[in-house]
Order: C-alpha cells, then structure tokens, then sequence
C-alpha cells in the first residue's frame, strides 16, 4: 500500500458509519443481526498490522459517548477487548499465511476463515463476561448472547473482509466472453431483485433468500474470489436490510448461520477456481518457457560447442553418403555401411539432446521441493485431467517427506504429461481405468511412479520414448514424453517407461535426491 | 603396389568411415587412435601419406609431425583441423605437413589430397631414398663429422670443406671417410639424399637451406 495516511485517517469515520448502520438494523432490540465493523477492523489489520492502535480511535468514541455501562472499569474494558482481539486474530492469521491472506489459494482461505471463527469466538466470550459483570447482561443469557455475538461479527468478517483483502490475492479469473459477463450482472442483479421482492413482500418468511446461494455460486465460478467476494457481500447486506426494513421486522433463528454458510461457500468456490485458473497459468507459462528454451540454444553459447562436437558424425555421414552416392561397389557391404551410418546419425542425435538438456538445466529454477506438497499443488490439474476421461486418480506414499531441487512448475508438468498420457490411454475403458502416481524413494533418488491398468506402452514407445510418429491417440500431439525426459534430465533425473508384469504403463521418472548438507 | 595411408584421429566414427573410404579407393589403411600408436604402429618404410588431427587428445598435431620425422617416418603429412583458422594452416605447413584439409571435408577434396600426397611421397622416394635408418646413422656421426657432413651435402670439395672447418685436407678426408662409413654411403649423392631426410627432421642445420 503506497498512501496508507489515507486510510489510517478513513478508517475510523467508516467504521462508525458501519457501526451505527448496523445498530439502526436491529433486527431485535439490542440484537444487531450483524456487526460488519468486525469485517472492516480485521481486513485493516490484515494489511496495515503496523497501525493497530487505529483499531482502538472508532469504539473508544462509541463508548465514551454511549452510556450502557455505568461502570468506568467495565467501560474500558469493553472498550479494549474487541480491538485488542482483532489485533490478535489478524496477527494470528498473518503468522499463519506468512503475510495477507492470498484468499486466492485454498489454504489460506482455510486459515483465514478459522482465525476469523476463532477471533470473534473469543472476543465474544471475553465482551460478554465484562458485560456480565457489569449487570448490563444478566448471567442467564451468557451463552445465547456470546453466540449472537460471534456469529454477528463472523458475518460482518466473511462478508466484508474478503473484499478488501482481494487486491492481494490478484485475480487470475479474466472476463471470459460477453456471455458469462452478462451472465453475472444478471445474477447480482437477480440478488437485489430477490431481496426487494422480500422487502416488498414484507414476510417473516425468508424462503426466498435460498435461492440467494445460486447467484453467489455462479459468480464465484464464473469470477473467480472477487465475484464470491462482491456477490457475498451483496448478498448478505441485502438479506440485513430485508430483514430491517421488511414490515415485520424478524430475524429467522438459521439466517445467521445461513448468510456465514453462503458467503462461505462463494469464497470456497472461489478460492478453488482461482487456484486452478493458477495452476492453468503457470502450466501455460512453464510450456511456453520450454518451447523458448528449445530455440534458444542456437544462439547461445553452447552453440560453438555444439557445432564442434557435431563435427564428426556429419562428417562421417557425409564420407559415407558421397561414397556410396555413384552406388555400391563390389565388396561394399551395404547393410553394415547402413549401419554405421545409422550409428553416426544416433551420435548426432545424442549430442543435440544432451545439448538440449544442458540449455535447459540453464534455463530451470531450482528450488528446494518436497515430493508431497508438489503433487498436492498439481492435484487439482491432475484430478481435472482423470476426471475429463473418467479414470480414477490415486496417490500413493511410500515414502513421505522426499527433498528434491527442481522447478516447481516444470515437474507439476512433468507429472501433468505423465498423468494425461495414462489418461488417454485408458480413455474408453468406461470407468474402470485407475492411474496411481506412487511417491517414493530408491538408493539417492527420489521416485515419482506413474501407473495405469491400460495396455502399456506400445513397443515403439517403449524404445524410442516418445509417440512422434506411432501415436494413434486422438487429440494427442506425442510431445508429452519427450519435453518430460528432457525436463527430467535438466534435473539430473530420468525417465524410464516400462510395462507391467500384469500389462499397465509404468512411467518412472527419478529426481536426485536434496542432499541434507545443500539446505 | 598399393598405398599405405595413415589415419590418425580419435574419433573412432570418423576413423571408421574414412577408412572405409580410401580403402575403396585402394589405399591400404592404417588407422590409430592417438600419436603414440601411430608413430610406434606405422611402418616408417611405407610409401602413401599421413592423415592427421590437429586437435589430437593427447598431443599437438604439429608436435606429432615432428616425432614422425624423428621416427624415420617420412610419409607427407595432410593436417585435418576442425579449426579452419589461417594461424593454425601456418603453423602446420611451417612445422612440415604437406596439406591442409578443413574437417569435415568433402571425399573428392580429401581423395584428390591424398592422392597428391602419395605422389609426391613417390617422387621424393625416388630422389631421396626411404629415410629408414638415415637418422639412426646420423646420430651415430660425432659433431666434427655432423659438419663435414653438411659441408659434403652442400657439394664441397675436400680443400673446401678443410677451410670451412679449419682443418687440415688430411683431416678433412679422414673425416669424409668416417661420415660415407657411418651414414652407409658410397656415392656423394647418398649423402645429399641423406641431409634430405636429416633436415626434415629438422636436425643437424635446420632451416639453412629451404628447398
């Protein structure tokens, strides 16, 4: 954040505007339905944890000029619990997330949402003790009054707090066709329709709002976190100002857990679209850095090398082809001449694959890896992959905790080429296809076995690994194996395809291990 | 009689497809991995040519033409060099090689040298004899004898080679018989075809008398 002054100095007028507008809502006499200042002081401790004292300039003027508690002691404790425990929860969270919660990644949602259930639980404990104490609550609605009060400041968090943490998580969901656009207006328009037609309806009945779960569903999807922010928020401040304004003015006992259910599920469904959209993005992003990297070593400075190294086989190919160019002579044997021309044709391809893989281990980053958390991190894509021809995925550990150095993005393709080639292979075999990727660990190799129940590799494959030219797959461009090898080497690894005893594929591909002294 | 042609280049693929090459062009072919196989393999006696690396693994190609001549071997050589650079053409053709080819290099290019090379390997065995034995002998003269021995290669006659050496005829002549003892010669033209063979080998006076 740049101009911080700005919001240091807003912060508190809004949030006395939020407090204000959600005692004017009371859905019962000294029952807020809500308490969305809650939201807006934990998205500002979140971002601007430097400038937690701000948190206390808004409810201390609420409380010197309100006069429910008479007693000074208990008025500065209601005073410096609520914020306190904000700065707590948000600091708490942060710690979590290793800084503001990118709501983007499932994780931190996770971890955002339990600190945020976890803050408000106890804030509400600790407020409601002090307001005991003080007579203003009597002891007998001690319970019923701490749930009001967490669940009315969890609904003021999920609803609010989201938006204003979306600048961090960036958004990867672009608009995708006018059709989804007007799609989404149309639902955050249905949203207020709905609730108009409540207000108008004026029912103590709220059945309506149910459907409120499609639009917030569908933007979530369709946007990605800021349409499960923005429609969340919309729909939640809706339902609050229905019930407020509606002619009988009545809080259905589930509408709380109802609206924290529905903003949190938009968030869910957001969180894990954006995730894949991620995923997607940096798959993309790895193809295309590899595609580069094939071109690139004809300029670099490898290149002289290369050219050296290639010297002699194409010599050798030349001294044979201009030999026999007139036609064998007598005594030429032709079959071990095509041979050896075969050899040297092989040599030359060697050199320019080992030349390849060198370009590449320039071109990767590597980074400190654990085996587990990148196949967690792939398992989205993957899943995707399996479920788009109808094969069961499996995971199965060997061995927990393996270290490696690698790219994270050029091995979650790895095992997105491997994990799609089982696929197709096992595409129309109506269900019953089951692909495992094993984790495991051989001698100073790290193991990551990609199995299937399919055919195996056809022999051609087998040998030349890749599918070039016997790839009878539909929709299938045969590169998959072939940029995984080279991926593989450009670690130092392998990788080996083999068949089954019992007939399915097995793709091995071996990473040195992260030797202990290099952390 | 056939040719005998010499292929020295550590790359065994290579090796194999000239050998194959010029072997169908009726060469007999030798083919050596390193320096020191060819020059303890190849028989010094051989009438053809010598295909060298220059980028040899174990030794500088124009070193090896030198330890060639040492050896008696007195085939032309033909550099090959993957560096087809105008200091290193100068180097090799100064230290005593016949040709130079860039590698790789086009079979009627490489033929054509080959065959000129053999040519005038021939040509030179006719004037100058085989160099067999001529430097062993050389080495056996003492360096009174080595000058006389120039001083007889350069066509002096007794009186002359008294006074460039400061001696008398007497002496002179018993020192003329020495050298046409050791060096095997009977005639004064074995002794010109002799400083020949010494001189590419570049011992005794190198260089005083280019050809």
């Amino acid at each position: 954040m740049r101009h911080p002054w700005f919001f240091l100095l807003a912060f508190p007028p809004v949030w006395l505007v939020l407090h204000y507008a959600a005692i004017a809502l009371d859905v019962a006499p000294g029952v807020s339905l809500w308490y969305p200042p809650a939201g807006l002081s934990l998205a500002f401790v979140l971002i601007f944890p430097r400038f937690w004292p701000v948190l206390f300039v808004g409810i201390g003027y609420v409380v010197a000029t309100g006069s429910y508690v008479a007693d000074p002691v208990a008025a500065l404790l209601s005073w410096a619990i609520p914020p306190l425990g904000y700065v707590a929860g948000g600091l708490l969270i942060r710690s979590a997330c290793g800084g503001v919660p990118d709501l983007g990644r499932v994780a931190d949602l996770v971890r955002f949402l339990a600190g945020a259930a976890l803050t408000a639980g106890a804030v509400a404990m600790l407020n409601v003790v002090n307001f005991c104490n003080a007579g203003v609550i009597p002891w007998a609605d001690y319970a019923e009054r701490v749930r009001d009060f967490a669940l009315g400041d969890l609904l003021g968090v999920v609803t609010l707090t989201p938006l204003f943490l979306l600048h961090a998580s960036g958004s990867r969901i672009r608009q995708r066709g006018i059709g989804k656009a007007v799609a989404s207006m149309a639902a955050l328009a249905g949203i207020l329709l709905l609730e108009a037609h409540e207000v108008t309806l004026g029912g103590a009945q709220r059945a309506l709002s149910y459907f409120l779960l499609l639009p917030v569903a569908w933007n979530a999807v369709a946007l990605g976190m800021a349409g499960a922010a923005i429609s969340g928020a919309m729909a939640n401040v809706s339902i609050a100002v229905s019930s407020a304004l509606g002619a009988v003015a009545v809080v259905g006992p589930g509408t709380p857990y109802f609206m924290i259910s529905l903003a949190c599920v938009g968030l869910l469904i957001g969180a894990m679209v954006e995730e894949r959209a991620r995923a997607l993005a940096d798959l993309n992003r790895s193809q295309a850095a590899i595609a580069r990297s094939y071109t690139r070593f004809s300029v670099s400075e490898s290149a002289g090398k290369l050219i050296h190294e290639l010297r002699h086989p194409v010599a050798s190919l030349m001294t044979y082809a201009h030999g026999l160019q007139s036609g064998p002579r007598p005594g030429d044997d032709v079959a071990a001449l095509a041979g050896r021309m075969v050899a040297e044709a092989e040599r030359a391809a060697e050199i320019l694959d080992r030349a390849r893989s060198e370009t590449e281990a320039e071109a990767l980053a590597r980074r400190p890896l654990v085996l587990d958390q990148l196949v967690a991190e792939a398992w989205p894509v993957l899943h995707e992959l399996a479920e788009s021809q109808a094969i069961t995925l499996r995971r199965e550990v060997a061995s927990s905790g393996i270290r490696i150095l690698g790219d994270r993005v050029a091995l979650m393709q790895v095992l997105t080429n491997l994990v799609r080639n089982a696929a197709e292979a096992l595409a129309g075999t109506g269900g019953k296809g089951v692909v495992t990727i094993v984790l495991d660990r051989a001698g100073d190799w790290a193991v990551i076995r990609v199995r299937d129940n399919g055919p195996g590799f056809e022999d051609y494959v087998r040998r030349f690994g890749h599918a070039l030219y016997a790839s009878r797959k539909p929709g299938s461009d045969g590169f998959g194996l072939p940029i995984s090898r080279v991926i593989a080497e450009a670690h130092g690894g392998t990788l080996h395809l083999d068949n089954a005893p019992d007939g399915g594929a097995i793709a091995e591909l071996r990473l040195p291990l992260r030797k202990e002294e290099a952390t | 009689m056939n040719a005998t042609l010499a292929i020295v280049d550590d790359d065994a693929g290579y090796r194999a497809a000239l050998a194959w090459y010029l072997g169908r062009e009726g060469f007999v072919v030798a083919d050596f991995p390193d320096a020191d196989s060819f020059i303890a393999g190849f028989a010094p006696d051989a009438l053809g040519c010598v295909l060298l690396d220059l980028r040899l693994a174990d030794a500088d190609g124009i070193d090896v033409i030198q330890r060639a001549r040492q050896a008696e071997i007195d085939a032309p050589v033909i550099i090959m060099t993957a560096f087809a650079d105008i200091p290193s053409a100068v180097r090799s053709l100064r230290a005593g090689a016949y040709s130079f080819v860039a590698k790789p290099a086009g079979n009627g290019e490489l033929l054509r040298v080959v065959e000129d090379a053999t040519n005038a390997h021939r040509e030179a065995r006719r004037r100058f004899g085989p160099a067999t034995g001529v430097l062993s002998r050389y080495r056996t003269l003492t360096a009174r004898e080595r000058d006389a021995f120039w001083s007889m290669a350069d066509g002096c006659t007794i009186k002359e080679i008294a006074r460039e050496l400061g001696i008398s005829e007497k002496t002179a002549e018993i020192h003329r018989s020495r050298v046409l003892a050791k060096m095997t010669a009977t005639s004064l033209s074995d002794i010109v075809k002799s400083a020949h063979h010494v001189r590419m080998a570049c011992e005794g006076r190198p260089n005083t008398d280019k050809e």
